[in-house]
């Protein structure tokens, strides 16, 4: 049986190259919780913004995104998927939409209203996946994490430590997990169960044994939590807002509302 | 001091729910599609965790990428992902995951029954699935489901054919509290004993 | 002064196994006593009776002086445990981040849990490495943050469990580099092996264990010749001075 684990051949999943980069710029000393609210607020108004501020985000999206080191390349090997999954919303909205036709494909008309609405839509789509990716590249996950159980501690009934704890622990099993499953596929090819035709058969042994050694590590390692006094009342990540994190909030808002409001 | 169960279930859901983010890089190549293991993972959570904690299990995946960690196949951070053509699937695993632990949990795990839920489970993924993919991109029920539902359908039965042994296996493993002995005493007692 | 006292311990699993057969044993503060014996002589489980992870089904635990059933949190701030396998115990998603763990969970205050996790990385030499995902590190290295994130909680004793198991020769060595300098450094060292090479010559104490039970107590040097029987690995001293680094 021939599988692929996209990544790294030591079996490694690198879930992404688009992930945190250590640096000292000004969106990286920014709170945490900040960036969340200017993401949010940016994110809603983009999902009304006009093709003129669309423009104006996406360049400026871009820029920031080169300056921090992602590359115009590596971000569309990256994101090729969705720029494919976008250019189909594209032609099935310019196809599709009823208006003036700018030229036809056999029965098909491609129409000029419905060309504008596609380009919208996937503009929009687009710019809130750029958004998403600042904030991952300028912010560590330690500070996403706290941010997020700041957020969640007025909710009752939501255990928000627990959930800190589970982000950290999610994070930490990402890469254990995806050796272990490589060296399992490796042990089970040595065993000839791709042999088999059944592919029930073969995916049941492969996911046995794979599940198995991650459910002794899970063990283990809530056992080793247990050891070092884990409780959820526990220290938490430091997050100090100063006067230039209030001051680029305003911006945003700011900002925010003047693109909703044209 | 926190009880150890319920800190050995937090684990168990982090633990799906990194199988969860991995499963989307898996691909399995049976038949002419290769198979995407995302979804085995979140209805064996639904089977092995039960509705509670598998609930938990996808919806920290869910919030861990909404929030910017880096849990989303193809480097689309955040929001973007839930928002895209594609996110009405992600969303759908919360249904599904909890229609198959609440459908599965204390019965006696009949075939049937099991067989059942995840049946069930799988269709509202569709449900919330194909219509999020027929608003954003605009096509026609047909068209969508065409695109978004029957190239996936062999794989997902081939999947809930296989989840039935895998969480008969491995369910005793999950129930009974094995203090970590030595990696290699759990090994030889997972070969030999423990099924059911 | 005894740290560590076992009266009469038994331990019997669930399944009925007996893991634990009455186990006597005092450990005096500072000393570095290695504990051997083959696989299934219950080692494991006797480690875990330091720190309360499992209650013995007859018998007591004291760590200086108080039962551990007494107070679980004291007994695990005391004893910190090196488990056998460092990948699945380093709970945290960058090198500093594991060793922020411990100190958290004690609720120190957020500048003190910085000056732990640095002092920590620095004893064991991970520094430079502190931003690092744990997956990166060697098994050497796994098992040096392991240490330091059990260091970082500020325990008396360090309990390891069979250190030496899958690592190359640098790995050993850094490991019983290690050991040294926490014996140095006035913590009572407990190593569990099947392997005595490593630690015969530095360990004041060597305890053979076979069954449940203690067969052997005293020098390592005295009663190393007698192991064999047990299953523990002889050691082979021819070569050894050679390797030694002191
Ligand atoms: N969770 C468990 N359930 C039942 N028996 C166990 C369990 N853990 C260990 N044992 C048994 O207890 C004995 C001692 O095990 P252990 O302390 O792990 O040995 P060691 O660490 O010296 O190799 C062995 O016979 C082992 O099979
Ligand atoms: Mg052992």
């Amino acid at each position: 049986m021939h599988m692929r684990v996209a990544g790294e051949p030591a079996g490694v999943i690198r879930m992404s190259p688009i992930s945190y980069r250590l640096g000292t710029g000004a969106l990286h000393a920014l709170d945490a919780r900040f960036k969340f609210v200017i993401l949010i607020v940016l994110s809603l108004s983009v999902v009304k913004a006009g093709a003129l501020h669309l423009a104006l985000l996406a360049c400026g999206q871009i820029a920031l995104l080169s300056f921090l080191g992602c590359s115009f390349k590596s971000l569309t090997t990256e994101l090729r998927y969705l720029l494919v999954l976008l250019l189909l919303v594209f032609l099935v909205r310019a196809f599709t939409m009823p208006g003036e036709a700018v030229f036809r494909l056999y029965w098909l008309s491609f129409s000029r209203q419905g060309a504008a609405a596609g380009a919208l839509i996937a503009a929009r789509m687009l710019l809130v996946v750029l958004l998403g990716t600042t904030l991952v590249i300028t912010t560590r996950p330690a500070e996403i994490k706290a941010a997020v159980e700041w957020f969640l501690k007025p909710f009752p009934g939501l255990p928000a430590a627990r959930i800190g704890t589970m982000f950290g622990l999610l994070l930490r099993l990402i890469p254990l997990l995806s050796v272990q499953f490589a060296e399992t596929m490796d042990a089970q090819r040595a065993r000839g169960v791709e042999n088999r035709i059944n592919p029930v058969y073969r995916l049941t042994w492969l996911a046995i044994p794979f599940l198995r050694r991650s459910f002794s590590a899970a063990d283990r390692l809530s056992i080793a939590m247990e050891a070092r006094c884990y409780t959820d009342d526990r220290t938490g990540h430091r997050l100090t807002a100063t006067r230039r994190d209030w001051l680029v909030l305003a911006v945003g808002i700011v900002y925010g509302i003047f693109v909703l409001a044209t | 001091m926190t009880d150890s169960h319920s800190l050995r279930m937090s684990v168990f859901a982090a633990l799906f729910a990194a199988l969860t983010a991995m499963g989307a890089f898996i691909a399995v190549p049976i038949g002419p599609v290769p198979i995407v293991l995302q979804n085995l993972f979140v209805m064996l959570a639904g089977l092995l965790l039960g509705p509670r904690w598998g609930l938990a299990s996808v919806g920290i995946y869910l919030l861990a990428g909404f929030c910017g960690l880096p849990v989303f196949a193809g480097g689309q951070a955040g929001i973007g992902r839930l928002i895209g053509p594609t996110g009405g699937y992600l969303i759908g695993y919360l249904p599904a995951v909890y229609i198959i632990g609440r459908m599965t949990r204390g019965s006696d795990h009949r075939l049937l029954r099991e067989a059942g839920a995840m049946v069930l489970g799988t269709l509202l993924l569709y449900a919330c699935g194909v219509s999020w993919l027929k608003v954003v991109t605009g096509l026609s029920w047909t068209k969508a489901l065409a695109v978004g539902m029957l190239p996936f359908l062999i794989g997902d039965a081939l999947k809930i054919a296989a989840a039935i042994p895998i969480a008969r296996s491995l369910r005793p493993v999950m129930q009974t509290e094995v203090p970590a002995a030595d990696p290699m005493r759990m090994e030889t007692a997972g070969r030999t004993g423990s099924t059911p | 002064m005894n740290i560590v006292e076992l009266e009469n311990l038994k331990h019997q699993f669930p399944d009925g196994t007996v893991g634990l057969d009455g186990i006597r044993l005092s450990i005096s503060k500072g000393s570095f006593v290695v504990i051997a014996g083959s696989n299934g002589s219950g080692k494991t489980t006797l480690l875990r009776h330091l720190n309360g992870l499992l209650n013995p089904t007859a018998g007591i635990v004291r760590i200086d002086g108080m039962p551990v059933s007494a107070d679980v949190r004291r007994a695990r701030r005391k004893v910190g445990l090196v488990f056998q396998e460092p990948d699945s115990q380093i709970v945290g998603e960058t090198v500093a981040s594991d060793v922020a763990f411990g100190p958290q969970n004690l609720r120190l205050d957020p500048a003190e849990v910085d000056r732990r996790v640095s002092a920590a990385l620095e004893s064991v030499g991970l520094k430079a490495l502190a931003d690092k995902p744990p997956h990166l590190l060697s098994g050497g290295e796994k098992r040096r943050l392991a240490l330091a994130g059990i260091l970082a909680m500020g325990p008396s004793v360090v309990a390891f469990d069979e250190p030496f198991a899958s690592l190359d020769d640098t790995g050993v060595r850094s490991i019983v580099a290690e050991i040294c300098r926490l014996k140095n450094d006035g913590y009572t060292v407990i190593v569990t092996t099947h392997d005595l090479e490593p630690v015969l010559f530095i360990a004041d104490r060597l305890i053979v264990m076979q069954a449940g039970r203690i067969v052997r107590d005293g020098f390592p040097v005295q009663i190393a010749n007698e192991v064999g029987d047990f299953g523990v690995r002889k050691p082979c001293t021819c070569g050894w001075p050679a390797n030694r680094r002191e």
